[in-house]
């Protein structure tokens, strides 16, 4: 394995991250906008990904 | 510019958990303390980006992280039934909300995912570990524009 030595430690500091990940082009994330997305995204968390997780270790009902 | 602070908590959270009960017969309740120290803690990781204004997919990576992290979700004492992966499914389904939005900047407008692959992530999301940014970079990846 590679050893790294040195006296100095590494100046994290000074990266330009910006200049790495792409940059929103101004959109807000607002409450009304997440709203629309629930909405939008209901059926992938219903139907059989629900009967999945209900035959899964992840859900317990009271058998009494 | 995208801040966190414009969402109001409580709102966004109330669809999610009125479906849940419904669909799995449960009852739910959320602790609002902990989803204002939710808010602090995504804004405060958000800002290792150093970025202005992060795009959809790094922030739904990060709510989505500190959600499940925090687990603001529980179950009323009188609810007959649990999803112990309450938190963790509303993580996710936030996050995809977001997203699901932003098509013309690093996200489809619209995407299906496989049930299995979905409840595997969930799965993943309870039991293995997970970091903020690997969560953003795998919504950038569901969500990203398809290269030809």
């Amino acid at each position: 394995m590679t050893k790294f030595v040195g006296l100095k430690k590494p100046d994290y500091g000074s990266r330009q991250t910006d200049r790495v990940f792409e940059d929103n082009s101004g959109h807000d994330i607002t409450t009304d906008g997440i709203l629309t997305g629930i909405a939008r995204t209901k059926d992938a968390f219903s139907g059989t990904f629900a009967d999945m997780m209900k035959a899964s270790g992840m859900f317990v009902r009271d058998t009494e | 510019m995208s801040t966190l602070r414009n969402v109001d908590w409580q709102r966004v959270l109330h669809p999610v958990c009125d479906a849940i009960e419904a669909v799995y017969g449960v009852e739910l309740e959320v602790d609002t303390d902990e989803l204002a120290e939710l808010e602090r803690f995504a804004d405060e990781s958000l800002r290792s980006y150093r970025l202005t204004n992060p795009n959809a997919a790094k922030v739904a990576g990060h709510l989505c992280f500190w959600l499940r992290r925090l687990k603001p979700i529980r179950h009323a004492a009188t609810s007959n039934a649990k999803l112990l992966a309450v938190n963790e499914v509303a993580a996710l389904w936030l996050g995809l909300a977001i997203c699901d939005q932003y098509f013309d900047n690093a996200s489809a407008q619209s995407f299906k995912i496989d049930p299995r692959i979905l409840k595997d992530w969930v799965a993943s999301l309870r039991y293995n570990s997970h970091s903020p940014h690997a969560l953003a970079i795998a919504f950038e990846i569901l969500t990203g524009r398809k290269v030809e």
